[in-house]
Formats: C-alpha cells, sequence, structure tokens
C-alpha cells in the first residue's frame, strides 16, 4: 500500500474516465430495451399492443344484458356528484329554517330536535346525510307516507336548503349509557371478524366517514331500533349497495336493541 | 469548534431518537393488537391512529432529522469550516419541530388517522398534512445549508477534491429535493385544498402516482447516512482504509440518478396506468442494485485491508479478524447481514409478475422494515455512538451496553421480519388490526403472529436500551472532539468535474424522469379521468 | 497497489454486477411473459359518484356472470367496509375476469395462494383475468387501509368444481345455488 497522500499522474488517468458517458449510456440502454420489451413485447400478448401498454385503449364493451339496469332495482337517485355537493355549497340556511318552521318543526322540532322517540334528530346531522333521505323520500326509495308528501312539496335546491339548516344546528347531548354491554362496545369499536361486521363506529361517527353516512349519538333509541330492524327485514332499502341491509340482517334482534340503546337516548 | 454548532447537531439527533423511541412503543403495541394475544386499548381506531403515527414518525421525522443533524455534523467536520448560514439551520430546526408536534397532536387525537401515505380521498384535519409540510420545508433549509458549504468550501479550495463524506451529504441533500417534488405537488395541489374545504373532490390516481414519485427515493435518502458511515466511517473504526475514493462517489452518484424514476413498481397493481410504463420503471429499478452492489464490493475490500493490517488470513477467514467488539463494525455487520435478506425480498417486490403473489402482504412490510428499521437504523445507532463522545466530549463508559443493544435490535428485527415474510406468502393483508383466527382458514397465521410481536418487543427493549445508552452512557473519560474520516487507499487531491459535483448529473436525471413520469403524469390531464369525492376523517361530512 | 489497479478491479466487478442484473431481468421478463396473470393495467376510467345509479356496477348488475363464449365475468363492488357481492363463485379451472371499482376511497384485494391481487381505485375500473385451480372457500380481504373498518372488510371467493357449476337461465350465478 502506498502512504495514499497524492495519487501519482498514472493514477489521476484511472479517474478520468467518461463517467458521465457511461452512467448515460447504461441508463439509456436499460431504457430503450425496456420500451421494447414493455410497449412491444410484453403488450402484444394480450394487453392491446403499444396503446394498451400506455393505457389508451381504455373503452370497454359492457354485455347490453348488464349496462341496463332496471329502475326499481336502485337504492337512491343521489349521487355525490359536483352538482349535488355545488347545490349543498350554494344552499341557504335561512331559507331552510322559514321551511322548517313550517313544515318540519312539528315532529323534528325547530332546531331540529325531535319532539318525539320515533322520529329522529336533525340537528348537527351532515347536510349530506339529510339532502339524501329528503331525496329518497321524494323519490320512494325511502317509504313513508307521510314524509313522501313532505319531501315531494320540495324542489332539490329547498332540500339543500333544508339539510344544511339543520346541519348548522347544535346536535342533541348523547346521553352516555355508564355501563355498556360489553360485547355491545366491541361491536361498536371493534366490528365482529367472524360475521365481518366492520365497527359501526368507522362510519356512524361524529368525527366523519362515507358521505352522507349520520352519526348516530343522541338519536332516540327506539327510532335507531326501527330503522335497524326495517333494515334487516328489507323493508328499508336506500342503503347504497345494500351495506346497512347486510350488516342489520347480520344482527341478532337482541344486539339490535341494544346497539340502540348504546347510541340513543 | 464552539458549542452552538455541537448542540445544533445533538438536537436534530434527539429529536429524531425521541420521535423514534415514541414510535417504537407504537409498533410493538400494534404487534400486539395483530396477534392472537389481547392489547389493552385496543379498538380499530386506537390501532390505526397508532398506525398513522408509528409511519409518520419513523418515515418523515426519525430519517429526515437524523439526515440533517449528521449532514450539519458532516459539512462542519469533514470540510473542516465552520457552517455556513448556522441561524438558518436553527430556524430550520424550529419549523420541523413545530410541524412535528403539530403533526402528532394531530394525529393523536384522532383527526387525522389516514396512515402516514396520505390515501386521499381520505381527508384528515390540515395541521397533520401542514405539519408534515413544516417537517420538509426545515429540510430544505437543510439542503441550501448543505449546498452553499461545499460551494463555499469548493471556492476556498479550487480545484480539491471535496471530501468524500461530503460529496454524498450533498448527493442525498439533491436526491432529497427531487424526491420531495412528488409529494409536495400531491400535498399542495390536491390533499391542502380537500382539506381546506376549497375543493370537494380528489383524482386518487394522480395522488397515488405523485406519491409513488416520492416513495422509493425516500427510501433512498434514508439509506445515505448508513452508506455514508460504511464508505467514511467504518473502514477507519476497522482499522483500514477506503479501497476507492472514486468508487464511493460513483455510487453516491448512481443512488442520486437511479433512485428516482423507479416509483411506479409500487404502483404494479394499480389500474391507473398501462402495462408500459410499470414495466419501463421495473427495468430502472433493477438499476438501483448497482449502487448497492459496488458498496459491497468496495467495503468488502475496505474491510478486507483492515483485517489484514490485524494479521487476518485465508480467503474468507480474514472476516475473523475484524474488530467486532467495535460497535462501529458490529453494527456494520448486522447490516449488512439484513441487506443481504432484505434486498433478495426486494427483488420479489420489484419484479413485474412475482409481486402478485406478495402485494400489500405482510412480506411488504416485513422487506421495509428489514431494510429500513434493520440495516439502516442499526447504522444510525453507530453513527450516534460513534459522534457521541465527540459532541459531549466524554467517552462511554463501557462498550458492552452498547453491543447488547446493538445484539437486541438485529435480533428483534429477524424475529419480527422472518415471520412476516412467511405471513404475507400466505396471503395475510398488512395493515389490519385483528384477525378472526377462529376461522380455521388463518387460524394457522396466529402462532407466526405472535412469535413476530414476540419480536417487536425484543425491538421495543433495544430501542429503549439505546436512549438509556445516548441519556446515560457518555460520562466516561474525556474524548477527543476531533471527528476524522476514512482516508482511502489513495486519498485524491483532485478528481474530474463530474465526480466534484452535481450540476452535470442534475440534467440527467432531469431526463430520466421526464422518460419515466411525463407520461403517467400527464395522462390524468387528458384521459377522462373522474376524481372520486373528498371523505374527511376529521369532521362530519 | 496503485490506483489504476484498484480502479480497474472495481470495473471488473461492475462487468459482474451487470451480468448479475441482466440475468435478473431476464428471469423477471420470462416470469412475466409466462404468468397468465398481468397486472390490472387496463386504466379504464369510470365516475366513482354515480356507480349505483346506471351502468355496469349497479347493485342488480354485481356478482358471477357466465359469458356466452363460456368464460365468466366476476362484477364487484369494493366500498366501505364491505365487498358487495360478500360470496363470489367462480368455476374452476376456467378463465375468470374480474372487475372492480370502488366508490369511495382506495382499497385492495388478495385472493391468498393465488395471484389474484389488485388495488381498486375510485375512477378507475380494474381488471384482472387469471384461473383458480382449488375448490373450496378462499378468503379475500382488503388489504389496503380504507378506513377505521378496513381490518372487517372480507370477501369469500367460493372455487366451484365444473359439476356444480349451475348457473340460472341468465348465466348468473350466487353462492346460494353452489348445492
Amino acid at each position: 500500500m502506498s502512504n495514499g497522500e497524492s495519487p501519482r499522474p498514472s493514477d489521476q488517468d484511472a479517474v478520468n474516465r467518461r463517467w458521465r458517458l457511461w452512467a448515460s449510456t447504461g441508463a439509456g440502454a436499460i431504457v430503450v430495451v425496456a420500451i421494447v420489451i414493455g410497449f412491444f413485447v410484453i403488450s402484444s400478448r394480450g394487453e392491446g399492443g403499444v396503446t394498451g401498454a400506455l393505457g389508451l385503449d381504455h373503452v370497454h364493451e359492457t354485455p347490453e344484458a348488464v349496462a341496463q339496469t332496471a329502475a326499481g332495482a336502485l337504492p337512491t337517485d343521489v349521487a355525490w356528484t359536483a352538482a349535488t355537493l355545488g347545490l349543498l355549497e350554494d344552499a341557504d340556511p335561512e331559507a331552510g329554517r322559514a321551511i322548517a318552521v313550517q313544515t318540519c318543526a312539528s315532529c323534528h322540532g325547530e332546531a331540529g330536535i325531535a319532539v318525539a322517540a320515533a322520529f329522529p334528530n336533525l340537528a348537527g346531522q351532515p347536510a349530506t346525510a339529510i339532502f339524501k333521505q329528503l331525496s329518497d323520500y321524494a323519490s320512494g326509495h325511502r317509504v313513508s307516507p307521510m314524509m313522501a308528501a313532505m319531501a315531494q312539496g320540495l324542489t332539490a335546491a329547498q332540500m339543500a336548503d333544508l339539510a344544511v339548516h339543520f346541519a348548522a344546528e347544535t346536535p342533541a347531548e348523547s346521553i352516555v349509557d355508564a355501563n355498556p354491554p360489553a360485547a355491545i362496545v366491541q361491536l361498536v369499536v371493534n366490528g365482529d371478524p367472524a360475521r365481518g361486521l366492520p365497527p359501526c363506529s368507522a362510519c356512524h361517527s361524529a368525527r366523519g366517514g362515507p358521505v352522507g353516512t349520520p352519526p348516530l349519538g343522541g338519536q332516540p333509541a327506539a327510532y335507531l331500533e326501527q330503522q335497524l330492524t326495517a333494515f334487516a327485514a328489507g323493508e328499508r332499502g336506500n342503503d347504497i349497495y345494500g351495506l346497512m341491509r347486510a350488516v342489520a340482517g347480520m344482527l341478532t334482534p337482541a344486539e339490535i336493541a341494544q346497539l340502540a340503546a348504546y347510541y340513543g337516548n | 469548534m464552539n458549542s452552538s454548532p455541537n448542540r445544533l447537531v445533538a438536537a436534530h439527533i434527539w429529536v429524531a431518537f425521541i420521535a423514534f423511541a415514541v414510535a417504537a412503543v407504537m409498533g410493538a403495541w400494534q404487534m400486539l393488537v395483530r396477534s392472537p394475544i389481547d392489547a389493552p386499548l385496543e379498538t380499530a381506531e386506537t390501532y390505526f391512529v397508532s398506525v398513522t403515527g408509528h409511519g409518520a414518525l419513523m418515515a418523515y421525522v426519525l430519517p429526515t432529522l437524523f439526515v440533517m443533524g449528521f449532514g450539519y455534523y458532516v459539512a462542519m467536520t469533514a470540510l473542516k469550516q465552520p457552517l455556513p448560514g448556522l441561524r438558518w439551520a436553527w430556524a430550520g430546526f424550529y419549523i420541523a419541530a413545530i410541524g412535528i408536534v403539530m403533526a402528532v397532536v394531530t394525529v393523536l387525537s384522532g383527526q387525522a388517522t389516514v396512515l402516514y401515505t396520505f390515501y386521499p380521498p381520505l381527508t384528515g384535519s390540515v395541521f397533520f398534512y401542514l405539519g408534515v409540510l413544516l417537517v420538509v420545508v426545515g429540510s430544505w433549509i437543510w439542503v441550501a445549508v448543505m449546498i452553499t458549504a461545499m460551494m463555499k468550501w469548493k471556492r476556498a479550495n479550487p480545484g480539491a477534491a471535496v471530501p468524500l463524506a461530503m460529496f454524498a451529504t450533498v448527493a442525498n441533500a439533491i436526491l432529497w429535493l427531487w424526491t420531495t417534488a412528488g409529494v409536495g405537488a400531491e400535498l399542495l395541489f390536491q390533499v391542502l385544498p380537500a382539506s381546506l374545504g376549497w375543493t370537494d373532490s380528489i383524482d386518487a390516481g394522480l395522488a397515488r402516482t405523485l406519491f409513488s414519485w416520492t416513495l422509493h427515493a425516500i427510501v433512498y435518502f434514508w439509506l445515505m447516512p448508513a452508506y455514508i458511515a460504511f464508505y467514511t466511517i467504518l473502514p477507519k473504526v476497522a482499522g483500514g482504509r477506503l479501497y476507492s475514493d472514486t468508487m464511493g462517489r460513483v455510487s453516491f452518484i448512481l443512488f442520486l440518478l437511479y433512485s428516482l424514476p423507479v416509483g411506479m413498481h409500487h404502483l404494479f397493481m394499480d389500474p391507473e396506468h398501462g402495462s408500459g410504463f410499470k414495466f419501463l420503471q421495473m427495468m430502472l429499478t433493477a438499476l438501483v442494485t448497482v449502487p448497492t452492489l459496488l458498496t459491497i464490493f468496495t467495503i468488502g475490500a475496505s474491510l478486507e485491508i483492515a483485517a489484514r493490517l490485524r494479521g487476518g488470513k485465508g480467503l474468507f477467514g480474514w472476516v475473523r479478524a475484524l474488530p467486532w467488539d467495535r460497535p462501529m463494525v458490529l453494527a456494520a455487520g448486522f447490516s449488512f447481514i439484513m441487506l443481504g435478506f432484505g434486498g433478495f425480498g426486494g427483488l420479489i417486490n420489484m419484479s413485474y409478475a412475482m409481486n402478485s403473489m406478495i402485494h400489500n402482504t405482510s412480506w411488504v412490510t416485513a422487506h421495509f422494515h428489514l431494510i429500513f428499521g434493520g440495516s439502516v437504523v442499526i447504522m444510525y445507532f453507530a453513527i450516534a455512538y460513534h459522534i457521541w463522545p465527540k459532541l459531549t466530549g466524554r467517552e462511554a463508559r463501557s462498550l458492552t451496553p452498547i453491543r447488547v443493544q446493538l445484539w437486541l435490535w438485529f435480533v428483534g428485527i429477524v424475529i419480527t421480519s422472518f415471520p412476516w415474510h412467511i405471513l404475507g406468502l400466505f396471503g395475510q393483508p398488512r395493515r389490519v388490526s385483528s384477525f378472526d383466527f377462529a376461522n380455521p382458514e388463518i387460524a394457522y397465521w396466529g402462532p407466526w403472529t405472535t412469535v413476530s410481536a414476540i419480536g417487536g418487543f425484543i425491538m421495543l427493549a433495544g430501542a429503549a436500551l439505546f436512549v438509556w445508552n445516548l441519556a446515560t452512557l457518555y460520562r466516561g473519560a474525556a474524548a477527543d472532539r476531533t471527528m476524522s474520516y476514512a482516508m482511502a487507499v489513495h486519498q485524491p487531491r483532485e478528481v474530474p468535474r463530474v465526480l466534484n459535483g452535481f450540476g452535470l448529473w442534475n440534467t440527467l436525471v432531469a431526463v430520466l424522469m421526464i422518460v419515466a413520469y411525463a407520461w403517467p403524469i400527464a395522462q390524468f390531464f387528458f384521459l377522462d379521468t373522474y376524481p372520486a369525492p373528498v371523505q374527511r376523517v376529521d369532521v362530519g361530512g | 497497489m496503485d490506483e489504476k489497479r484498484i480502479v480497474r478491479s472495481e470495473l471488473r466487478w461492475v462487468f459482474v454486477v451487470a451480468a448479475a442484473v441482466t440475468l435478473m431481468l431476464v428471469v423477471i421478463v420470462a416470469t412475466t411473459l409466462a404468468n397468465a396473470l398481468h397486472p390490472p393495467s387496463n386504466v379504464e376510467t369510470i365516475d366513482p359518484a354515480t356507480l349505483h345509479i346506471a351502468g355496469e356496477f349497479t347493485e342488480a348488475n354485481l356478482g358471477t356472470q357466465e359469458n356466452a363464449d363460456g368464460t365468466v365475468t366476476v362484477r364487484l363492488i369494493a366500498t366501505q367496509y364491505a365487498f358487495v357481492p360478500r360470496c363470489l363463485p367462480v368455476p374452476e379451472g376456467r378463465p375468470v375476469s374480474i372487475r372492480v371499482t370502488s366508490p369511495d376511497v382506495i382499497h385492495g384485494f388478495i385472493v391468498a395462494g393465488t395471484n389474484a391481487n389488485t388495488m381498486v381505485v375510485p375512477g378507475f375500473v380494474a381488471e384482472l383475468t387469471t384461473e383458480f385451480d382449488e375448490p373450496g372457500d378462499h378468503l379475500m380481504p382488503c388489504h389496503e387501509y380504507c378506513g377505521l373498518g378496513h381490518s372487517n372488510m372480507w370477501a369469500v371467493l367460493r372455487v366451484v368444481p365444473e359439476e356444480e357449476w349451475i348457473p340460472d337461465a341468465n348465466g348468473r350465478m350466487t353462492c346460494e345455488l353452489v348445492p
């Protein structure tokens, strides 16, 4: 080993190589080979040629039988499109309040706190949730003669006004059960893996969840039990992709009652 | 050196390791939750809050702050000049520290349970994203200071070869700047506007693509301090010299070049990209093995020099003659072993077809814990042990607790990650809080998961002992504060310009990034893509 | 040892490395070409907000459909926090195309022990075609974090032997129809 302080001139030659050319050539060669294989060789084997490999070949022909949908089978007409979300953003809570005083207050209370346990509290519910249910009543996807009559008299903009009005009100205080059954708490916070039941709180939390999902805390227990039972029996079917029908259908009547008591007042 | 710059280094490293210790507790607890054993506080929400915290602290805070602190130290000791912009450096530190507190409080309060990978259209509190962004901004100041320090040194030493440790540190700084562009764009143009309520939908495909830009290169940013230690500290500690300074430079340049245009190998199973660019980036991914394989040769040769100087004999028998009692050597040995296994696992991940067996299973978790948690973090430990006497002015009272700690970490990570690989092959999905082990189809996962959890607690013990060591061990004899780096067999005075700076290389990086990412990003602007509605996890919606 | 020899030895090693990398790539390309399953790369866009209203992914259309040519298409929704339908019958040893998308957030699935694996990204339909050779129930977990109910999102893929594969008159097959 040399003393290592300074390379001799010949050593300098050893270091003076065309490093950049080599690195560029190496990378360039790999890129060319990859393009040849990725865009021509592989894509010729069932991935739609070069356009397929670029992701441009994306027209899928849906069989006609599949493309047509029986209208009656739909759970709802509401979709969270930019138009729907825009309607809610532009809505006027004061206009909503005016309608609420006239139309809703006798059951749901002027500030959205229901007058009887058969009716849900609307105060503090997400505007998306209120809007969807009103629309579904009007279109018949959620069945209630009384609510259908009310909702059918409203325009979509008025439903949005009502939704943002109630959403802005202070929600009912949730009366927390001091000693809830452990199995019920388990269902709420962890679900039941054996049955494929997700935790209730994953969607129905005041903190947020899938768009249009109501938080459940502080609702009248009787109302919650009635709705879960209706989902389980298939009498209520305005849940998208049948999620609540499936979940409620897996719960026992006793669990339904206890869950209603856990969340409800 | 006066004490203030030392405090700067120590402050960064302490924040990094405090974050690490907190995240280690979370990690061990998560292992327990996943196992058949009951864990305290076990709910779906606490689990995913913990996963978000563990990921953000381990991926964003620990490596970033460590790299920054170590970088400042290298800039002062390798260049032997005061740090330019010391005030800026402190400002960067405080910006990052504020960001960390902001993000951690937000995560722990359950306002941002979106994991450290963000996963829009899930959208949490804006303070989480701002916190992460502040850490990045703090690190950008570090990048500026590193580049300034190197330029200043070059002006003062015209024509001279930039010391390898600093050359590598600046390579990492530039790599980091390129790396953060992807996630930065995702945060600024997609996630923050949604989180502020300015937009109500997000193009999830574009977000995944931008994140993939960052997702692989960031790993090399994490890795670089380990490689800097391999090249510039380890050969000296082992009692030898660096075999080739030139090949060190070449390796660090290749890391800069090849670790960026490869992120789409994380998207093999994604529907938003055609097969062509997936395949192209897969091929480019193969190139990132080159600098690592070069390093193994160069460091192997350097260690052989050391061993033979110590009387080592035989074709491979010299390995026994290395001073394995020195923490840096021991840690490097462990690091190489884990790099070997982890690298092998990584070959499966990057393989276009085989990846479909293990994508998003525990195999992936195992892979990056072995590589990052194992090979890289154990070198963070070794670096901290190595420079602590120089920062504190006191030697360690004993090396035994240090050796025990390194063994604990190595054994812990092996016991954790080997069963994980196997579970991944069984198809165990990652990021699942609890399994129905009563189901006969997956009941046999239970024992493997339990073994893995035991490994997690051995790692936790290693983490705790590490912090204890740093805090209490360095009260021995007065230490020499001079930091010196390994000399090469032929220590160069001058090197060609291309091996002494990065201006020329950045062009090549830009070309590769355009080839690899221009189309995959641009397609979202001319295909009829449909953004998904934003889903808030922090406030009702 | 002079620097020239050192650099030359390193460069010789570079050739070894290049050979190793090339060999690795050859193996990867060969397995890719030999493998029946290509990663889902169809880049087919769809509006996630209106999936349930009209088109291919309405509730009534989901599930297993035997096509005229004997191949089978499975239409599937991954949503918080379930796969719809929850049980997917597929025939043993026949090509099966799985078409899946999401109305909400990112999901994914793997069928343990097979190469059926995909991400499900809202805004895109992922399509993968494969064959299942092992009759019986296979678990199909969601493998990407999709929210707090993620851990409970599991479906069952039921591989049905040919003699038990009796779809209804419209070519529809459900797990209830498996004897």
